[in-house]
């Protein structure tokens, strides 16, 4: 956590300045399964509540369903409670949403879906505003952290005041920007647990749905009816009688990014209608903007949300009318070059030219190539996926989300669809060939937290409708690509207490795998070894499971016995250890057919030895 | 006062400590500050991007051609970096030498114009037995040749504040040295 540096400001990230927001509007529960780029959100609060002493209850859950319904239950005995996740983790929690959006809530109930537009780390770009429109539950759409830290507080007000779950969504420059904040204080909640049964509504059968649907229309449309609830986030900035050639309207990050553009080019009067609350949405006041100008830019992100609802209004472009890319984040430099032809096209004022056109050539010719993400050095899911190519040349490799989907470097990741499709898949795959006469062996890959995530429901389906397919679950006994949460199998809670440990093996043999085998990725020939005889159990069983385990270096890192690696004259160049075993700390020399260790990023690890056709590579 | 500039390197070069040092001196001085980082991806080598902006700004992201200034912890990165320069900037690079560089970089940074400085702060590091403070060193360099918006002093009592116990007095030291080789012999 940041020092406090000046009186009453401190530094923030903006998921410390949510951890903080929700501390200040009295959250006592929080739970979240991590994910970039909302991970931050839980840690900060959690340190936060030790540090202020204050009396509230955090919780990593093993996935997202989990800690939506965690949370919401807090929520129906009166308290106030959230959940986070990042915006593909709202997937997972889809069903309870919308269920509960209809059901309502007692205390405040908040859900915050980080987006996370470009995308940075995630499968799609999917909006959390469309998810909202679709769940009908309102969102707050802040555009720095501190603006999210005021959502919060809202959204818990509205929540109560409407009994409705509502959703915050924070993009990814809100979790990841850092702002000076002014700190205000803490206090703790003292509201008591009290669940009012009505099962009428939190059980209600199918015709009191329907009720409960026409409930929630109308709070909807109260919502919107009350200009208090999105008071200072929704501006209208044209006064009454005046009218425009070019206004833009826009929400979230690329609202202060379009402020910005357009301060620095000194063409501020350009009006700018700001939508931070886009839903339930400002019918009225949108329509007024429109009405007041020629033309109107629409600037959002990811989806086309606001355009949607202006589809048929004459004079709006956006990402429909083909002003803006319908995909990726909208940077400020193409940003610039957006407003540029827009204010052009309206006003006939193009922005000044952003750079000289030969500047730009040579920049072009400058360009790398992005470099590709690769496994750490000494990474254990390095020494599988490298054993297990090797056993199963020809295999169809499913894998699944986590740091060890870069095996596809390795050859031995196939497919990466969504968390626990490494399972699914599988099984899946196995059918589909299965169906022909003519099978083929497949070998899946999951880690542990993900396979605690949503590994068993698909295990047990493998299980019973006799699949043929070996499960590698790769346990490096954390949470590595979303910086180290800890996993049921450590049995380590949020606040570092200690809680049920649940072992792998135990997990895997309740969902029906008889052969569980458990092997270091180090020792490389005994590995190779388990997966000859996990391979034998596929033939006689139909699912084998072979935990691959071994800590993560990165987290472990001083849990490693490290050697120092030396390559001899046998080295022929060949180049295996560094295109097919893909380690970084290999390099070739320039002008020799040979190859070199990189001291600074060799961790000695020593698996390289057992890989090199040569022999080449020995511990000195 | 506006100012913006760009941190770059690859994962475990300390980018972020350095970013985290520059914020909280940036409001030592009283100024605003906006930050936006790389994270995820950051641990596994690849490209690390921070950016620092001080002042009335609202956006957490320097637009390419606008950076008042550069600091690259790995040569390779400077490419993919360089175009948030703005004319008049400077960039400060961690390498062995500017001879190196590409024609078209050097012939980029002339037409911008920017200035360009380089220094071998990871060998200058490995010399004083202590590899990991290359970032310290690199970074008391660059700032006078960055202008940035608060004193050596502000730097050094962060630096002592956020480094932990083993490593201050390693930190400081290299910060001093660095500083020491950026200052053109003007002042200490
Ligand atoms: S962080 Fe850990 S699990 Fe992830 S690639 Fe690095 S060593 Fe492997
Ligand atoms: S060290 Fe071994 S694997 Fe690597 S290039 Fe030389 S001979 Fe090939």
């Amino acid at each position: 956590m940041p020092n406090v540096e000046s009186p009453g400001r401190r530094v923030m990230l903006g998921n410390e300045a949510m951890a903080r927001g929700l501390l200040e509007a009295g959250c006592q529960v929080l739970c979240s399964y991590p994910g970039t780029p909302s991970s931050e959100i839980l840690p900060a609060f959690v340190q936060l509540k030790r540090e202020h002493d204050i009396d509230a209850y955090a919780e990593w859950s093993v996935n997202e369903k989990v800690a939506f319904d965690n949370a919401y239950a807090a929520a129906l005995t009166g308290k106030r409670a959230a959940c986070c996740m990042k915006q593909v983790g709202l997937n997972v929690a889809c069903d309870s949403l919308m269920s509960a959006a209809y059901l309502g809530c007692v205390g405040g109930f908040v859900v915050i879906s980080c987006d996370d537009p470009g995308p940075h780390s995630s499968q799609t770009e999917q909006d959390t505003r469309l998810m909202s429109l679709f769940a009908k539950a309102p969102a707050f759409d802040p555009s720095t952290p501190e603006e999210a830290i005021r959502m919060i507080a809202r959204a818990f007000e509205l929540s109560e005041a409407k009994r409705l779950p509502v959703i915050v969504r924070p993009a990814i420059r809100v979790c990841h920007a850092k702002q000076d904040i002014v700190q205000t204080r803490l206090a703790s909640q003292p509201r008591k647990a009290d669940f009012q049964k009505d099962p009428r509504r939190w059980a209600a059968t199918p015709k009191f749905r329907y009720v409960l649907h026409e409930e929630l229309n109308r709070k909807l449309a109260q919502i919107v009816s009350e200009p208090k609830w999105a008071d200072g986030f929704n501006v209208q900035p044209i006064p009454d009688g005046e009218h425009r050639r070019a206004g833009i309207i826009a929400g979230g990050v690329p609202f202060v990014a379009v402020r910005d553009i357009l301060d620095d080019a000194g063409v501020g009067s350009v009006p700018v209608m700001k939508v931070g609350m886009p839903n339930p949405y400002p019918r009225a006041l949108l329509s007024d903007f429109c009405e007041r100008c020629d033309k109107v830019l629409v600037v959002e992100e990811t989806g086309a949300f606001l355009e949607l609802i202006l589809e048929s209004k004459p004079g709006v472009c956006g990402r429909n009318t083909g002003h803006i890319p319908q995909e990726g984040e909208l940077v400020p430099e193409l940003l610039y070059g957006i407003l540029s032809r827009f204010l052009d096209e309206a006003l006939g004022q193009p922005l000044p030219r952003a750079m000289d056109p030969s500047l730009e050539k040579l920049l072009e010719e400058v360009k790398p190539a992005p470099r590709r993400p690769t496994l750490c050095p000494g990474c254990p899911h390095r020494a599988a996926f490298f054993a297990i190519r090797r056993r199963f040349p020809k295999a169809v490799f499913t894998s699944d989300i986590g740091c060890y989907t870069l095996g596809l470097n390795l050859g031995a990741v196939d497919t990466v669809l969504d968390m626990g499709a490494g399972v699914t898949m599988a099984s899946g795959f196995y059918q589909a060939y299965h169906q022909d006469g003519n099978d083929r062996p497949i070998v899946a890959t999951i880690g542990d937290s993900t396979f605690y995530h949503s590994g068993t429901a698909g295990l047990m389906n493998a299980v019973y409708n006799r699949a043929r397919m070996l499960l590698v679950i790769l346990d490096n006994k954390i949470t590595a690509m979303t910086g180290m949460q800890p996993t049921p199998g450590l049995g380590i809670r949020a606040d570092g207490g200690v809680g049920g440990r649940i072992p792998l093996e135990r997990v895997v043999r309740g969902c029906g795998v008889d052969t569980v085998l458990t092997h270091d990725p180090y020792d490389v020939p005994g590995f190779s070894a388990a997966l000859a005889q996990a391979e034998e159990a596929v033939e006689r069983e139909g699912v084998a499971v072979l935990i691959s385990e071994h800590p993560c270096i990165i987290a472990y890192r001083d849990q490693l016995e490290s050697k120092r690696m030396n390559i001899t004259d046998a080295c022929d160049g060949c180049l295996l250890c560094v295109k097919r075993f893909e380690c970084p700390a290999f390099e070739p020399i320039p002008g020799e057919k040979k190859v070199r260790i990189r001291e600074t990023l060799c961790v000695g690890c020593g698996v390289c030895v057992h890989i090199c056709p040569t022999g080449a590579i020995e511990a000195a | 006062m506006n100012r913006n500039y760009v941190l770059a390197g690859v994962g475990g070069q300390g980018i972020l400590f350095i970013t985290r040092i520059l914020h909280d001196a940036v409001l030592k001085e009283g100024h605003h500050v906006l930050v936006s980082e790389t994270h995820g991806m950051a641990q596994r080598g690849g490209s690390v991007v921070s950016h620092v902006r001080v002042g009335s700004m609202q956006s957490p992201l320097v637009r390419a051609g606008t950076a008042d200034g550069l600091l690259v912890f790995e040569a390779d990165e400077l490419p993919n970096t360089v175009s948030f320069l703005k004319p008049g900037g400077a960039a400060v690079v961690n390498g062995p030498d500017s001879a190196r560089m590409p024609f078209q970089l050097s012939e980029y940074l002339k037409q911008l114009p920017a200035e360009l400085h380089v220094l071998d702060a990871s060998r200058i590091a490995l010399e004083t037995g202590a590899p990991l403070t290359a970032n310290m060193i690199l970074l008391g360099f660059s700032i006078e040749r960055l202008a940035f918006p608060f004193s050596y002093e502000a730097v050094e009592d962060t630096v002592r504040n956020l480094s932990r116990e083993p490593y201050r007095e390693q930190n400081l030291k290299a910060l001093a040295s660095g500083y020491e080789a950026g200052s053109l012999g003007e002042k200490r």
